[in-house]
């Protein structure tokens, strides 16, 4: 099922995602970000370990809670894959996430996500599903 | 979500355009934009032009919200943007406005070697650059440096590479503020910028990040050029990189701190990519400190790539690089916040002043400018896309008085990376440039369709637009070689 769309941003890389609740919202913003970065469907969840965020609001906690996912990439040399939700209010996450190391022979890294921006994120619902624009620097 | 920019703008002649500080409730100057007629109708096509009007709502912002004509729709700030704040008036200081790739910027070395020189060994030596230089995604560099002495980089910057031996004296006073801004503060630097910037000292980084081989194939300014020692026909070498995960992670840090810290200093912006701190305040001094630690830290990172780009030259021509007459020509910045003296209305105020996707381009005279280009004023290096040409210019005078000494930056895109990839294949690219002569290697592929020169504006109308508002002045035109992207 497709959960995200690229957008069109003249610097970056921008996406739009959604979900029937918050929370799918979150986990697809998730595996969007990392899907941009490699292939999450050749990612296997190896390795799992807990990631909290706190945020002002919901959009606040949505960034600082993706900032916090991209550190694997950027410093454990890790690609995520899988993300559950265990608790999540609008100013607190706690989630356990799964993953692997990078090896090089069977993940291609497309993109470098360098970091996920503020701008533009804003939460809203139409209809019965959430959405929100996120804007990565790459 | 592409937004064409549908507010109010005025031509003031062929190279300004203002958007009226009327426009928008909160807007305490005007914007103005240097753009011709041609560049203008792609400016409007996104939304920077509202990026102009949110950073004029600034507080302690004076004269103008500013924008260079390879302005593009940004987060927060456009990229092209300029923006300075009194210090003394309750100025600003925005980690968006200086972006997340602090002091991302680029160098421009020469050689004595020609064109003739190198046309056999053009091939080897583009290979020998492509791996000699770490680059890529994630890419961790050859020079390992302890955590101790990754503080020595954050308060030395190029110094660090003088004293390792990977600089020569000339390359330090050729590099904008000698290649180490004073009052870097390790200790505003959080834990996992040192993770993230931990060995990607002397790597190139990814995205449009790069190394290019060029020759110089047209001079407009013989005086300048002269003191340059550039002439037609002569092969230079271009770096832009910038302070890689490092950067990255102290703008993460401190924009999220002054977002937090918004209420505290009753400011209120548009869009929180814009979360500000007053210059003078606690927060806004840790921020300054830390942001000056990753400009040191960039500053090195060229140098430490530049010193890789001159081995590399030594191997395959069997020659020291100063026989090569390897020299840097100057090295300045994209991304940065500066503390500048800047006359206004007679009167020397002390301004912030954010340059995003923009170059400081000081006029003559400026005791900023090393001694050997004072006369002449300050050099400015503008890269085009990898198909076309990239120019070296000088700062102005009207710059000083017109733009707080600042230019343009670049292209500036002008296709999403989505569009362009859509539009251009990777093989595509490559042939086309390889029908120009320009070899091309490049570690990601995303990276070649998504950096086709058909994705950016034409650098000569860009060049074209500032050359002909009088901030900054062509010196001479470089065309490509070989390109290694990251």
């Amino acid at each position: 099922m497709r959960y995200y769309k690229l957008l069109e941003h003249t610097a970056d890389l921008g996406v739009t995602t959604w979900g029937g609740s918050v929370k799918d919202l979150f986990i697809n913003s998730a595996c969007a970000m990392y899907d941009i970065i490699s292939d999450i469907q050749f990612v296997d969840p190896l390795i799992s370990f807990h990631v909290k965020a706190d945020g002002l609001d919901k959009d606040e906690l949505l960034k600082n809670w993706l900032s916090e996912l991209l550190y694997y990439f950027h410093v454990k040399n890790m690609l995520l894959g899988r993300f559950d939700i265990e608790h999540i209010s609008d100013n607190n996450i706690v989630s356990l996430v799964a993953g692997e190391n990078i090896d090089s022979k069977r993940h291609s890294l497309k993109r470098e996500v360098k970091a996920v921006t503020y701008h533009n994120l804003k939460i809203t619902k139409k209809g019965n599903r959430f959405q929100t624009n996120i804007i990565f620097d790459v | 979500m592409t937004l064409k920019y549908s507010g109010p703008l005025e031509k003031i002649d062929n190279y300004r355009w203002r958007v009226p500080k009327s426009y928008m409730k909160g807007m305490r100057v005007d914007g103005i934009v240097y753009a011709s007629d041609k560049l203008i109708d792609s400016i409007k096509i996104d939304n920077a032009l509202q990026q102009v009007a949110n950073v004029a709502m600034l507080p302690g912002i004076v004269r103008y919200s500013l924008a260079m004509p390879d302005i593009h729709w940004g987060y927060g700030f456009s990229i092209g943007g300029v923006a300075a704040t009194d210090i003394n008036a309750g100025g600003v200081i925005s980690p968006g406005g200086v972006g997340f790739d602090i002091n991302c910027g680029v160098r421009l070395l020469k050689t004595s070697l020609f064109e003739g020189d190198i046309k056999g060994k053009l091939k080897d030596l583009i290979c020998g650059l492509y791996h000699n230089v770490p680059a890529g995604v994630g890419s961790k560099g050859d020079i390992k440096v302890t955590a101790k002495e990754e503080e020595k980089i954050l308060v030395k910057g190029s110094k660090w590479a003088l004293s390792q031996g990977y600089a020569v004296e000339s390359d330090i006073c050729h590099t904008e503020e000698c290649g180490a801004i004073e009052g870097a503060n390790p200790d505003a630097v959080s834990e996992r910028a040192y993770e993230r910037g931990m060995r990607q000292s002397g790597t190139l980084g990814s995205g449009n990040h790069f190394i290019e081989v060029q020759a110089v194939d047209e001079i407009y300014d013989e005086k300048a050029a002269s003191v340059f020692g550039l002439s037609k026909g002569q092969i230079t070498v271009m770096i832009h990189s910038g302070s890689r995960g490092f950067g990255y992670q102290i703008c993460d840090d401190y924009a999220r701190k002054m977002v937090h810290t918004l209420s505290k200093y009753n400011i209120a912006v548009p869009d929180r990519q814009l979360a500000c701190a007053p210059f003078d305040s606690e927060d806004g001094k840790l921020y300054f400190g830390a942001m000056k630690c990753a400009a040191n830290y960039a500053w090195n990172n060229r140098q430490c790539i530049m010193h890789l780009v001159r081995s590399t030259f030594e191997k395959i021509f069997r020659q020291g690089f100063q026989a090569l007459g390897m020299f840097l020509i100057y090295d300045v910045a994209h991304n940065i916040a500066k503390l500048e003296r800047h006359t206004i209305d007679g009167q020397e105020h002390f301004l912030c002043v954010h340059r995003k996707g923009a170059t400081r381009a000081f006029g003559p005279g400026r005791s900023e400018i090393p001694v050997d280009y004072r006369d002449i004023g300050q050099p400015v290096i503008i890269p085009g896309d990898m198909g076309t040409h990239s120019y070296l210019m000088l700062g102005t005078g009207k710059a000083m008085d017109e733009t707080f000494g600042t230019t343009c930056h670049g292209a500036g895109r002008a296709l999403s990376r989505k569009a362009a990839s859509e539009r251009y294949s990777t093989s595509q690219v490559t042939e086309d440039l390889g029908k120009k002569g320009i070899i091309l290697m490049a570690s990601g592929k995303e990276t070649i369709s998504e950096e086709a020169p058909g994705a950016y504006k034409d650098i000569d109308d860009v060049v074209g637009a500032v050359d002909g508002a009088g901030i900054s002045k062509k010196v001479c035109r470089m065309r490509p070689l070989g390109v290694i992207k990251g």
